[in-house]
């Protein structure tokens, strides 16, 4: 997640490099899927590879929008606060993480509901868009939107899928979505405490070690 | 009631039985071992080889399908890729 909420000094840098750990996971799912698309060659796992290298851009991006946030542009804050343009950076990278992130879920949401007709694709993505205008007002509903669209429609198919197949790798999947809902939960109200925003991406860190955890599981059976 | 097999599953069984067959099979034994109709079985043999996984080769005067590195990496990886799938549900 990008910055703009109030993160915790002892915090400052931790966020950008949880954010990373989590990056290189998504990628990592991400070109596992595009494999299984190559030699498959059905459509879903191009979009699942899709959904998962979004998400990785998104957060790489937010992890770095942090990173000089923290870094470069709080330490050169009177001549940047001069010139205005950080806050510019800062609202584009943010708009543009929101973006990415929510076109992921979307993607993730397509696949859950077995969406096939391209007009409702259409209309997903153009709820998106709409979503990220309003964000452009108030940027905390970014999460509430997030946590609301995998709460009510990607859980529940992870749910169901751990609950007709029951094995280890479905319910570590199930877990792991459940951490990241939660994650998001935690970024919105952390506008009312800077502790919440760390439990956030610890949360959302868990998520994506539980995730890595599955994937190296397949592997070494 | 026989269960619906999936894509990557009838790919991983026509894989297999040119496997089994020392890497390479005639398309009728392909065509019998594959349980698939033979124009279904037809443009599944022309996708695989359009990805490297089977080639054709003619072999003292009739068609043989060969198994590629590509598709014995397939059937060596299947199991993987099917349990990575599954956890998701897709």
């Amino acid at each position: 997640m990008v910055n703009f909420l109030p993160s915790p000094a002892w915090f400052y840098g931790i966020d950008s490099a949880l954010e990373f750990i989590a990056v290189l996971i998504a990628f990592l799912i991400s070109f596992y899927s595009f494999h299984i698309y190559r030699f498959v060659g059905q459509k879903k796992y191009l979009y699942f590879s899709l959904s998962f290298f979004l998400m990785g851009f998104a957060l790489c991006l937010g992890a770095v929008i942090n990173y000089l946030l923290y870094f470069h542009w709080l330490k050169h804050s009177a001549l940047y606060v001069l010139v205005h343009n950080y806050l510019l950076y800062y609202k584009i990278g943010f708009l543009l993480h929101f973006f990415l992130h929510l076109s992921a879920f979307m993607i993730l949401i397509i696949l859950c509901l077995k969406i096939e007709d391209k007009k409702v694709m259409s209309l997903l993505f153009l709820f998106v868009l709409l979503a990220v205008m309003v964000a452009e007002q108030n940027f905390i509903l970014f999460y509430l939107i997030s946590f609301l669209l995998m709460v009510l429609y990607i859980l529940p198919y992870f749910f169901k899928n751990c609950r007709e197949n029951r094995t280890s790798n479905t319910k570590r999947v199930f877990l792991a979505f459940l951490a990241i809902s939660l994650s998001q939960l935690c970024f919105f109200f952390s506008l009312w405490s800077d502790k919440i925003y760390a439990v956030g991406h610890l949360l959302q860190l868990v998520g994506y070690m539980v995730l890595l955890v599955n994937f190296i599981s397949v592997f070494r059976k | 009631m026989v269960e619906r097999r999936d894509k990557v599953k009838i790919i991983y069984d026509i894989l297999r039985s040119v496997q089994e067959k020392g890497g390479k099979i005639k398309p009728t034994h392909l065509l019998y071992k594959s349980n698939l109709s033979y124009k279904r079985m037809q443009e599944l043999v022309k996708d695989l080889m359009e990805k490297g996984m089977l080639s054709e080769e003619q072999q003292e005067g009739s068609k043989m399908y060969l198994l590629t590195d590509k598709g014995h990496k397939f059937v060596n990886e299947y199991y993987k890729m099917v349990e990575f799938i599954r956890g998701f549900g897709f």
